[in-house]
């Protein structure tokens, strides 16, 4: 038996099937939970996030019209709800309430990575970590998820041509960030 | 497009040549590139999230559609962002304090305050500030009033009306939770607050 269209997944997710809904979310979880977790560091957060980002597609699946493919509907959820946690944050840390959301989250050093490597990509995500808004998200989907600038564009409702400038800039920042820490 | 730029400028090349060679060998993309641990939980908890507002229950943001209280919700964060750069001296920013003051505070702001929360304590420490004149025409008008809120909406304007804005800043702040405001902040003013921010270049992590 042949798995259903995606296309008439949504039908189904527009009629309120949530059983169908549920294929979307067991099919794009973990992409949508990684691409969050890349934007916003704190595991558990991302965790969240990346609900609310389904929560927010279910809610919003009859405004979906099937003119981008679904990931890269998903995609502009999350990068949306991930931005507005991270400007909350940003108010926070202004606010010296709490300066434990964006610690970079260290991972635990693989016996086979040396501690140079590993302090090397510390780095790069700390590096990451510190660009502007549109730089992050950018360069997080370019480089990280692999994305098109075509798919990026659409995700985040810009052009091509700025897109290619803020992805530039962001691996010129995150090349000085690291050079002048090593 | 760029790759008919950088065949004819060297320098670009020279310059992503060096970006590549230089994230080649550092960024793998395995970071941190774990899915979900745990789906049947997840899913279990978007499912939940979904009956949750289908039931009408968004415990932040169910009140932030109100234009009843959404000025004074903006209002309070416009407040603690000219608190914070009045308690916090090492903020940086080019422009002076009180250039900050006059442009993000306004008469509305203020009459929002005013009917932030008429009941709470604060009002009772904004009277701290307050000369003698008007404790004597708070008092008059508290007698005659019969209406507690009347009562305390009344003061509210009396007081703000001579009351320096700096003190009630510092009157507020007592009283107010940053971490309560903030959550109630929507995505919007969130993102006009940090906007403001940085246009008045001040520093925000």
């Amino acid at each position: 038996m042949q798995p259903p269209r995606e296309t008439d997944i949504l039908d189904a997710c527009r009629q309120g099937d949530r059983a169908a809904f549920n294929l979307l979310v067991r099919k794009y979880q973990d992409r949508v939970f990684q691409v969050v977790h890349r934007m916003v560091a704190d595991q558990d957060d991302a965790r969240d996030i990346a609900q609310e980002v389904f929560i927010k597609a279910y809610e919003k699946v009859a405004e979906f019209r099937g003119d981008a493919q679904v990931f890269t509907w998903l995609y502009r959820i999350a990068v949306n709800l991930s931005l507005n946690h991270i400007r909350k944050g940003r108010l926070r840390t202004f606010f010296s309430m709490s300066d434990d959301h964006h610690q970079i989250q260290d991972t635990s050093p693989s016996p086979s990575v040396s501690f140079e490597q590993e302090e090397l990509r510390r780095l790069v995500r700390d590096g990451v970590d510190h660009l502007p808004e549109k730089q992050k998200a950018v360069f997080i989907l370019r480089y990280y998820e692999e994305l098109s600038y075509d798919e990026i564009a659409t995700i985040l409702k810009t052009s091509v041509g700025g897109l290619k400038a803020n992805y530039h800039h962001a691996t010129k920042k995150i090349e000085e960030y690291v050079k002048t820490r090593m | 497009m760029m790759r008919e730029h950088l065949s004819t400028s060297s320098s670009c090349a020279a310059e992503e040549r060096e970006l590549r060679e230089f994230f080649s060998g550092i960024l793998t993309r395995d970071i941190p590139g774990e899915g979900i641990s745990d789906p049947g939980r997840f899913l279990v908890g978007v499912n939940a999230g979904i009956d949750r507002n289908a039931r009408g229950y968004r415990p932040v943001l169910r009140h932030i559609g109100r234009p009843a209280l959404f000025v004074p919700l903006f209002s309070t964060a416009v407040l603690l962002i000219i608190a914070a750069i009045v308690l916090f001296p090492s903020v940086e920013t080019l422009d002076s304090q009180e250039a900050l003051f006059s442009g993000l505070f306004n008469e509305n702001d203020l009459l929002g305050i005013a009917d932030l929360s008429p009941t709470t304590p604060m009002l009772d420490d904004i009277m701290i500030f307050e000369q003698s004149a008007n404790r004597e025409l708070i008092s008059e008008e508290a007698s005659s009033a019969s209406d507690a809120s009347s009562l305390n909406t009344a003061i509210d304007l009396t007081l703000l009306d001579d009351v320096p804005y700096s003190a009630v800043v510092s009157a507020s702040l007592n009283y107010l939770s940053q971490e309560d405001v903030l959550e109630k902040l929507s995505d919007a003013e969130a993102e006009s607050i940090v906007r403001e921010l940085e246009q008045q270049k001040i520093r925000i992590l």
